[in-house]
């Protein structure tokens, strides 16, 4: 190794301590929100600092380091997705979220009380309690709904491809996404936005 | 509504769904709202306020530093 390429190396893997001190707790803390497992998050956050380490030379600084290293989380997330999405589909799945048609009156209208979203989503989400509610929401996903939606909502994962890995058809995927975003919104609703209002 | 999120509707479809939030209000705002949820979930990621109190346990940053070796 020369002397330039072993200085080169030294001062990566320096960075990469630093990454790991800096930013470490926060790609965990999202890392197990986003799989819902310790153990598979320790791998993640792991493999994330090991590519950011050989990919560093094309960090260009145009966002945060930490926006940067969460980036490649998310492909790590993703990539785990689909080596995973086929398994652990169990029959309490289908059943532990509430029907669809329980989110409507006999009337065909949405029951739901008269509340105001009127919030600005960057603004809210930095308000503690909010994030937290809105993890806690997320949390009530059954584990394979929440999954698909956060690969379509937090990943923007394209549909087709969201299929292919878990194994469903299409009108399949419309029909999750949209029992999910029904569920998020009644949870919001419920312990959010209705006490705003009240 | 749903389904207008994922995929370009047909005309029937966007025929269907402008004749039925004309006179949904309810609907209309659930519209609004799902797309409220999206943009919310899209920022979720980058949000200070993923800090909390839970910490990666040291065990875990040491096997992580020795690999970083």
């Amino acid at each position: 190794m020369s002397e330039t390429t072993e200085y080169r190396a030294n001062r990566s893997t320096a960075d990469a301590e630093k990454w790991l001190e800096e930013h470490g707790d926060y790609l965990y803390r999202y890392a197990c929100f986003r799989m819902r497992n310790a153990h598979d998050a320790e791998d993640a956050v792991q493999e994330t600092l090991l590519a950011a380490l050989r990919s560093v030379d094309r960090f260009t600084g145009s966002s945060t380091m930490r926006t940067w290293l969460v980036g490649i989380l998310n492909h790590k997330i993703a990539d785990h997705f689909r080596k995973t999405a086929r398994e652990k589909v169990g029959a309490e799945e289908d059943t532990a979220i509430t029907s669809v048609d329980d989110f409507f009156r006999k009337d065909g209208h949405l029951a739901e009380a008269d509340t105001s979203w009127d919030a600005d989503p960057g603004e809210i989400l930095e308000r503690r309690e909010f994030h937290r509610q809105l993890q806690e929401c997320l949390r009530m996903l059954p584990d394979r709904l929440f999954r698909i939606f956060t690969m379509r909502e937090m990943n923007n994962l394209p549909a087709e491809e969201i299929c292919r890995a878990a194994g469903i058809t299409e009108s399949n995927l419309w029909v999750m996404l949209h029992r999910s975003r029904l569920q998020l919104r009644r949870c919001l609703e419920r312990s959010w936005f209705g006490k705003a209002a009240a | 509504m749903s389904i207008a999120m994922e995929r370009p509707l047909t005309f029937a479809e966007k025929f269907a769904l402008s004749a039925h939030l004309i006179t949904c209000s309810f609907c209309r705002r659930c519209r609004k709202e799902f797309a409220f949820l999206r943009s919310l979930l899209n920022r979720c990621a980058d949000s200070s306020s993923f800090d909390s109190e839970t910490a990666m346990p040291q065990d875990v940053k040491d096997r992580i530093r020795a690999k970083l070796n």
